[in-house]
């Protein structure tokens, strides 16, 4: 370990930081009232999954209802990849300010199932521009391929 | 994966676990610096060639197997867009939605800033990621 070279922090600070927030993230996710929330997501077919985000994940007071208070600083998002695959959202804590210049969060992220071979690995597949997270949700909603389709700067 | 198995506090620890000894790596940290000081416009490009897997092996990076790296784009909860149905003959709309979104693509480019690295998806459904 030791410091970045050019950097004000060392790997340790950074894996600290890191290892912290993704502890916090997973004492989240882990409670008896999320993983009842998740058994209720994924008890609905994948089509079904993007419009139960919309309603219930990204709203307090749906949450509430269902015992799920979320700290200040845990966000909930949507979010679309560039090698498409189908995701559903990411629970997420920034991290100090101090190591953006590398890294901005960490998350724990959410998806519809798929097969590893489904999704590309290929760097020039990886890095498309990610599909607008509406259009990217509709299409998962009626069950598209989202590798069928092409943004204009593909 | 059976349920209990995705939310298992020990698998997420282990998952994370790898994500961190990959992505404090001096060359992973080397190669995002680079990314973020690159414009906006080239970021998927540079991306593409220096934080890919293969890339970052050869430099030392110790990533878990079958870690992805691909570009994010997070947005806070919008409604979702209507996409139209179906034409008579069954044909899926792909084709016409292909046109419709060259409006969104501007958009998309600007919003495109963060890296998204991502370990122990796929059929587990729950994965550790990183951005920025």
């Amino acid at each position: 370990m030791g410091a970045y070279q050019g950097l004000d922090f060392s790997r340790e600070e950074l894996s600290a930081a890191m290892r912290q927030n993704y502890d916090r993230i997973i004492a989240f996710v882990t409670t008896t009232e999320f993983k009842a929330l998740h058994r209720e997501l994924r008890a609905l077919p994948p089509t079904k999954r993007p419009d139960f985000v919309r309603r219930v994940i990204l709203q307090p007071t749906e949450l509430a209802k269902r015992g799920i208070s979320v700290p200040d600083d845990i966000l909930i998002q949507i979010s679309a990849f560039g090698d498409r695959r189908p995701t559903l959202f990411a629970v997420k804590i920034f991290l100090p300010e101090k190591f953006h210049c590398a890294w901005e969060n960490t998350n724990l992220t959410f998806d519809n199932e798929y097969e590893d071979e489904q999704v590309s690995r290929d760097p020039e597949m990886a890095w498309r521009a990610p599909l607008a997270v509406e259009l990217q949700n509709s299409l998962i909603s009626r069950g598209a391929d989202l590798d069928n389709i092409v943004l204009p700067n593909d | 994966m059976a349920e209990n198995e995705m939310l298992d506090v020990d698998r997420l620890r282990k998952i994370t676990d790898e994500m961190v000894t990959a992505i404090t790596s001096p060359p992973f940290v080397e190669a995002m610096r680079t990314m973020k000081a690159t414009a906006q416009d080239q970021r998927l490009k540079v991306g593409a060639k220096i934080l890919n897997p293969e890339a970052l092996r050869s430099k030392g990076a110790p990533l878990p197997v079958g870690m992805r790296i691909t570009s994010r784009y997070f947005e806070s909860g919008k409604p979702t867009i209507e996409v139209a149905d179906p034409d008579e003959a069954g044909h899926p709309p792909i084709a016409k939605e292909i046109a419709d979104i060259s409006s969104l693509s501007p958009r998309q480019t600007k919003g495109v800033q963060s890296a998204g690295m991502c370990a122990g998806g796929g059929a587990g459904t729950v994965c550790g990621c990183a951005g920025s």
